[in-house]
């Protein structure tokens, strides 16, 4: 509770948290919000925001509706970076708790590992991932989680080997309990600060990871994304700013308020250690 | 010899990531549902059965995966990435071609972000005591930069400097049907560069800044004070030299990122470099030069990291010391 009551004190970080719920549910609420499915092409082609109230950011080249493709796009967004560092979370958890508590040659190797992932070309790797698996929304999940695992793992990793030298995990290890018990009841709960500050910084890579996939058009091809939007906007640069200018401004407000959070969180939890 | 030793050690462990890219991809392509040489074949590009057949046994499908790969390994040591149907010519002489505009981005925004971000984070640093409103703007928006999508800012800086100013050029890296001119490549490549280079200004500025204040308040700043030295010579000789380590550290571990960055703007801006080419074999299913493509991009990457790790194991006086690489 006093975590609470310090994250609720930072105005930027409540702006951030608040944004997201608000996103959240228009995003769910995104059918009856909107006319139709953003896929429809229900208005006159290329009309600029403020235009005309039914429509009123505007539309794009077939006449889709840009407020309920931004919507539906949320929806998208959002799913797919909740689920991806849920993915990422449980990779990188398990990898760094085995990693940290266990040590000696395991430890060296994964941590090799985890080196690798995160000096190769992250997206390129995931692109490709992308398109040898067909885009799909759980091959973006995939892709993201295969890329992003390396700074959940280190962090689980020194975490625990901070922790497993203090008293009360040795008292633990020495009543006999099982080193998953000790994991699970005594090392991780108090882990958990850094571990949601690195989840929120895992969120913001998450989306703008699925965004730059799907402009380079790889997202589900049934799904409408901020991604795809921009991607589509392409070669209309000069005649509708606003059909690129709108979906990237989503992502920016989204990856702001996330990494916000993140340092709301980060100044709640550890209110000595603020730079 | 200490220092032969140790780069020595890090050449090897670069070799074995390399090798670790190759298994890598290669294991991608064979994973994948489908036939890997349909797939090479492009797959709607060849459909000679007799050629997908002489494919099959060039790439040795017919034998066991362990045998596989060591063929492939083999024709990568020899600069085999394989042949482009599509293109109708080898991967390597497509990536060849166009890995020096990519070279060229890169290596521009490399500089540009990183000349610019360390002195914006020194001057953000210094700043934090007597003017906070020029730490806090530099800060925040380093944070804004921080949060904007590198393909985003170029659409925007397309939008503004070649949309709605006409200044410079928004395709390609030259005038079609010109000669060469310097000035020319230069103009093209500004807004290019600077969509690259926003985001890791924003990571070099936060990096220094935090590696300047911390340099700042050790113990052996103040004895240089109390010994009379002039403020600024303790900042360049003292505190930089300190400082910058960690920053030329996290330069080598974030080309990946500059690599996966420059892929972006260059389909943006049809910058003809190996991004571009690898979003053109995106849509063509040409699997063989998206491979050779992320093979050349990871050997660049892992090499710059090799030579970073040496750099700064040469300009730290405490690894140089006695620690045994």
């Amino acid at each position: 509770m006093l975590v609470f009551r310090r994250f609720v004190r930072q105005p930027s970080a409540l702006i951030g948290a608040l944004f997201l719920l608000l996103l959240t549910l228009l995003a769910s609420a995104a059918p009856w919000l909107t006319s139709g499915s953003p896929w429809e092409m229900n208005s006159q082609p290329m009309l600029a925001p403020f235009h005309d109230s039914a429509h009123w950011l505007g539309s794009d080249l077939l006449g889709r509706d840009l407020a309920s493709g931004l919507l539906y796009g949320a929806r998208v967004s959002l799913a797919i970076s909740v689920l991806a560092s849920l993915a990422t979370l449980v990779v990188g958890l398990l990898v760094g708790a085995v990693a940290g508590y266990f040590g000696g040659w395991l430890d060296g190797v994964l941590m090799r590992v985890a080196e690798f992932f995160q000096i190769i070309p992250q997206l390129v790797l995931a692109v490709i991932l992308v398109s040898v698996l067909e885009p799909s929304m759980l091959s973006t999940i995939l892709a993201i989680a295969l890329v992003a695992w390396p700074a959940v793992a280190r962090l689980v990793r020194s975490e625990f080997l901070t922790l497993r030298q203090r008293e009360f995990v040795q008292a633990a290890r020495v009543l006999g309990q099982s080193p998953w018990a000790i994991i699970a009841r005594q090392i991780l709960p108090n882990a958990l600060g850094p571990l949601l500050v690195t989840m929120t910084f895992v969120m913001a890579t998450a989306i703008l990871t699925d965004a730059a996939l799907a402009f380079l058009g790889l997202s589900d091809p049934e799904a409408m994304s901020w991604g795809y939007m921009i991607n589509a906007s392409l070669g209309l640069l000069r005649n509708a700013w606003w059909m690129s200018f709108l979906p990237g401004l989503a992502i920016v407000l989204c990856v702001l308020a996330v990494n916000r959070v993140g340092e709301g969180l980060r100044v709640a939890f550890e209110p000595g250690r603020s730079l | 010899m200490n220092g032969l030793l140790y780069v020595s050690g890090r050449l090897f462990k670069a070799l074995l990531m390399i090798v670790a890219v190759l298994v890598l991809g290669f294991l991608l392509l064979r994973l994948a549902p489908g036939d890997p040489a349909l797939l090479l074949a492009g797959e709607a590009g060849v459909d000679d059965v007799q050629f997908i057949e002489q494919l099959r046994q060039t790439m040795g499908l017919d034998k066991p995966l362990v045998q596989q790969l060591l063929i492939y390994l083999g024709n990568i040591a020899h600069l085999d990435l394989g042949y482009s149907y599509r293109n109708q010519t080898s991967v390597w002489s497509l990536i060849a071609e166009r890995l020096p505009a990519t070279l060229a981005l890169m290596g521009s925004a490399f500089l540009l972000s990183s000349v610019l971000g360390v002195t914006l984070g020194t001057l953000a640093a210094r700043a934090r005591q007597k003017r906070p409103w020029l730490d806090g703007l530099i800060s925040h928006g380093a944070l804004l930069l921080y949060a904007i999508p590198s393909f985003w800012l170029a659409i925007l800086l397309i939008l503004l400097f070649s949309v709605s100013l006409d200044w410079l050029p928004a395709f390609g890296m030259e005038t079609v049907a010109q000669d060469f001119s310097l000035v020319d490549r230069l103009r093209h490549l500004l807004l290019p560069c600077l969509s690259l280079s926003m985001l890791f200004l924003a990571l070099y500025i936060h990096l220094t800044r935090a590696a300047v204040l911390d340099a700042l308040g050790q113990e052996y700043v103040r004895t240089a004070h109390a010994k009379g030295l002039h403020p600024r010579r303790i900042l360049y000789v003292h505190v930089l030299r300190n400082a910058l380590l960690p920053v030329v550290t996290f330069a080598g571990l974030q080309l990946g990122q500059l690599a996966s960055g420059a892929l972006l703007v260059e389909v943006v801006y049809s910058w003809p470099g190996i991004g571009r080419l690898m979003y053109e074999s995106l849509a063509q299913r040409d699997y063989g030069v998206l491979m050779g493509g992320f093979l050349v991009i990871s050997i660049l990457v892992v090499g710059f990291n090799v030579l970073t790790d040496v750099i700064c194991r040469f300009l730290d006086p405490r690894i140089g010391a006695g620690v045994h690489g």
